[in-house]
């Protein structure tokens, strides 16, 4: 991923390109352990998305790498065009970690894809204003990356907020899913920042090394994390709550208990 | 410098707070605050939500400052009125929270599909903690008797019978 960007650096562009050479083949041997273990453990019907994702950035990066050998002068337009559509899978991921994170409980599965769906939708404006800006297309793109990548981050915190706040025990799945993705957030957010301020003349060298290594690490924790399927509900019970103890439907209780608070408060 | 400095900050703050919620999170053993021990037995029956009736009553405070002549002892009974007030919402809190975190049992009977819409639940859902806030926060500045919900009486033209009717509807008894 974006080796063709170090070619920028003045100084040492072979040592550069050596480190992208080893990061690129480190996070496809982790991409491909990443794809066996979940076909080998049957994990890609439980986690569909992530794995097209692993599937995608897999394929894409290797096309990229043939792309760069073959014909350069195309490489630049095959990767941000691979990399915007990488983006936006990503948000398809962060749904799936929600669906995941609070899978056992009906309600609250609900809210979570509405709130990350309200930040997705708040943060649309964020986003959007990026690209009205008059600046040069570099600085614009990278300024788009770095605020779809600080929307994603305020849907992990959203996330985990929610868990927080009803008091959830979180998947080792899951909770290693959200660490990966924040490491690799929180890099690039620097990263794209960095990029934006300096320039591919001062910074391209660096940029090039560190969001592949971020994505690195972020795979490094995802196949430790997912290495085996582990269900929030073992660590849950199914047993808790009040639900069992009722025949009534969530939502007509749910229901009821506003309609008690509502007349409380027109008395 | 100072934009990166922010982004840094954001990188940094984003990392640290998914690990710290992450382990607090892992570490969740359902272990239940005080004041939910209290009813977390069940959902709420008919006669703790009928319960609000009384507290939220204001006639015997009236009854002890208008027909006995005794404010301090109105004053006191608000107080602890208010008290119960803000207890019976937080049990009413706890009970929602605990229906809404209910796992979904095992054998599930009718399918996923089959449910509500999405939009409504969590509607309801948010509509609940929006509600409940507001209702805290009015007990806690001005007291149980206090109408939550403007009246709009000024856009009464006929005035009302009397004046007790009109005190009944917005009452302060911090003052």
């Amino acid at each position: 991923m974006g080796s063709g960007t170090g070619s920028a650096c003045p100084s040492s562009p072979a040592r550069m390109n050596l480190y992208s050479l080893a990061i690129g083949i480190t996070g496809s041997l982790l991409q491909i352990l990443l794809l066996w273990r979940g076909w080998r453990c049957g994990l890609f019907s439980r986690f569909p998305l992530f794995y097209s994702y692993i599937a995608y950035v897999l394929s894409g990066s290797t096309l990229a790498f043939l792309i760069f050998q073959i014909h350069p002068s195309y490489y630049l337009g095959f990767y941000w065009r691979f990399f915007l559509v990488l983006l936006l899978v990503e948000f398809g991921v962060l749904l799936e970690i929600s669906d995941h994170m609070f899978d056992p409980y009906p309600a609250i599965r609900r809210l979570g894809r509405f709130l990350a769906g309200c930040v997705c939708g708040i943060f649309s404006f964020y986003i959007v204003s990026a690209l009205m800006q008059p600046r040069s297309l570099s600085v614009t793109t990278l300024d788009l990356f770095k605020r779809v990548s600080i929307t994603k981050a305020a849907v992990i915190i959203v996330l985990l907020a929610i868990a927080r706040y009803y008091r959830l025990p979180v998947g080792k799945n899951v909770a290693g899913l959200m660490v990966g993705f924040s490491v690799y957030l929180g890099i690039n957010i620097v990263n794209f920042a960095l990029a934006e301020t300096f320039g591919r003349a001062v910074y391209g060298s660096m940029f090039a090394v560190v969001g592949p290594l971020s994505f690195t690490v972020c795979l490094l924790i995802w196949t430790i994390k997912v290495w085996r399927y582990e269900p929030v509900l073992q660590e849950a019970g199914r047993v808790t709550g009040a639900a069992h103890k009722v025949s009534e439907p969530v939502i007509y209780q749910i229901d009821r208990l506003n309609q008690t608070l509502t007349r409380v408060l027109r008395r | 410098m100072t934009a990166i400095l922010t982004y840094a900050t954001i990188g940094i703050l984003l990392i640290l707070v998914v690990a710290l919620l992450l382990r607090e999170a892992q570490a969740e053993k359902r272990v239940e605050p005080a004041v939910e021990q209290e009813h977390l037995q069940g959902l709420p029956d008919q006669r703790f939500l009928d319960l609000s009736e009384r507290i939220f009553d204001p006639a015997d405070y009236f009854w002890l400052k208008h027909d006995l002549g005794q404010p301090r002892l109105a004053r006191a009974l608000a107080r602890a009125r208010q008290r119960l007030a803000i207890q019976w919402l937080r049990i009413l809190k706890a009970s929602f929270d605990e229906l809404v975190r209910a796992p979904e049992p095992v054998l599930s009977e009718s399918p996923a599909s089959s449910g509500p819409p999405s939009w409504q639940l969590s509607w309801l859902i948010l509509r609940f903690h929006f509600l409940l806030g507001y209702a805290l926060l009015v007990i806690r500045l001005f007291g149980p008797y206090h109408r939550l919900v403007p009246g709009f009486n000024w856009r009464r033209f006929i005035p009302e019978s009397s004046s007790r009717e009109r005190q009944l509807n917005t009452v302060n008894f911090s003052n």
